[in-house]
């Protein structure tokens, strides 16, 4: 009967190291999160940001004269601060005495499974929990502030800012506020987001190109964006949503950490510039790493750990309906 | 894992309700599409009718001649009010405290007044 012993350490790290990294890459490349976030690396804990609201540019400039300064005021700030997560994945002697390599392999697929889909519905959090500003409690069981940056939810029919009195809604709105999930909804919202204007009333349109929707209303949505005509009419109009509208249904909009039923919230993008909006900040991304020292128990403890942050940013690149109607 | 907004800045901006506190959306929209001053949401007032009410009852105060409520008072007010009474504070100071502070003393000063007056009765009695 084959054993590991200590002299195959180097070769199960290294084993252990390429299950982690293939299990990664494949849950990573389904994540919708991943690809909707400004996932970045950055080296401080309390990460600062600044939000100006889309205004500056140029003015005109007379003959020899001195090129004016930015017509900015302070802007709203706004800071992240990261956590730090982790666990120990233990290969026991009992693993190792008896060569159970098919259970040392699931535990850490299992492992990689667990971190990046947890991490992937603690993103949707940020969109479902997105309604109230309320603090929520996280995946991670940790309680999370909802507000963004101007103290207010991320989705507000009155997002505010420091330059004029002028407010902008990133709740989609059609007949009420927070309609059902429709064609009409979204060409109205894409209308909307089309005509938004900056806080001095420029023209700063907002294109709204991807959907986001729970599992539930993935069928409905293909249909209503992707159909040639105009889906659930008897009309021969084409439908111009097909092909400008991208669908992407993302699993962790079914429910909420908290166990809510939130299959029929549904948000639109600007995937241009929807980064600015929702930001994932790193200092150490998920990684496992193999043990120094041997413990009493003689257990090898791989160590995974992460920090990191999410933060909600200038918002008008976001559109949600919690299909309340109100 | 935490996010904190500039909630002091916001405050002095009136963009939130107090430090900590956002406003809700019937606030924001009575501030932002009915211009009701954010003092007067603070202290209740939602609609024009409302607004109307307090602002009566306020200069109907001041006919009076008698002082307005602590929450209407401009930070400089609050502050001169608080140095009347002894209370020892620095610029840093926010308007909430202020008022927080001013009303602790004044209840303060109310009950020993209370008190003399009530010790006078007993005085008189005997």
């Amino acid at each position: 009967m084959a054993v590991i012993t200590s002299v195959d350490f180097p070769q199960l790290t290294e084993e252990i190291q390429d299950i982690w990294n293939e299990a990664s890459r494949n849950s990573i490349a389904d994540l919708v999160g991943f690809q909707m976030f400004n996932v970045k690396d950055v080296n401080v804990k309390t990460y600062e940001h600044l939000i100006l609201h889309g205004i500056g540019g140029a003015q005109k400039v007379a003959q020899g004269a001195d090129l004016p300064s930015q017509d900015l005021v302070e802007g709203d700030s706004v800071s992240w601060t990261q956590g730090r997560y982790g666990n120990l994945v233990s290969v026991t002697k009992d693993m190792r005495l008896f060569d159970l390599y098919d259970e040392i392999e699931n535990l850490v697929r299992s492992t990689v499974d667990a971190t990046w889909n947890d991490l992937d519905q603690a993103f949707a959090d940020v969109l479902l929990y997105g309604f109230s500003s309320a603090n929520y409690t996280d995946v991670y069981g940790e309680s999370v502030g909802a507000t963004g940056y101007d103290g207010l939810a991320l989705f507000s029919a009155s997002h505010t800012n420091n330059v004029s009195s002028s407010t902008f809604s990133n709740i989609i709105t059609y007949s009420t506020v927070n309609p059902i999930l429709s064609r009409e909804a979204i060409v109205k919202e894409i209308a909307n987001a089309r005509v938004y204007k900056d806080p001095k009333g420029k023209s700063r349109p907002v294109h709204l190109d991807t959907l986001y929707v729970a599992p539930s209303k993935e069928d409905e949505a293909l249909r209503i964006v992707n159909s040639t005509l105009i889906s659930g009419t008897n009309e021969n109009d084409y439908n111009p949503l097909k092909g400008r509208i991208t669908v992407k249904t993302w699993e962790k909009l079914e429910t909420r950490t908290d166990g809510t039923d939130t299959s029929a919230y549904w948000f639109m993008a600007d995937s241009k510039k929807v980064k600015e909006t929702l930001q994932a900040l790193f200092r150490e991304r998920p990684s496992l790493d193999a043990p120094e020292q041997v413990y009493k128990n003689k257990n090898w403890d791989w160590s995974l750990d992460f920090y990191y942050t999410l933060g909600r940013g200038f918002s008008p690149y976001l559109r949600g309906s919690n299909s309340t109607q109100a | 894992m935490s996010s904190g907004c500039n909630w002091g800045k916001l405050l002095s901006q009136n963009r939130c309700k107090a430090i900590g506190v956002p406003w809700n959306e019937q606030e924001l929209k009575a501030i932002y599409e009915l211009h009701i001053p954010a003092d007067f949401v603070r202290n209740g007032c939602l609609t024009v009718v409302e607004y109307k009410k307090a602002t009566a009852e306020l200069s109907q105060l001041e006919t009076d001649g008698k002082e307005k409520p602590l929450i209407h008072m401009k930070k400089a007010e609050l502050e001169k009010k608080a140095g009347e009474l002894g209370i020892q504070f620095t610029p840093e100071v926010t308007r909430a405290d202020l008022m927080h502070l001013i009303t602790i003393e004044k209840s303060k000063t109310d009950a020993s007044e209370s008190k003399l007056s009530g010790s006078d009765e007993g005085m008189q009695e005997s």
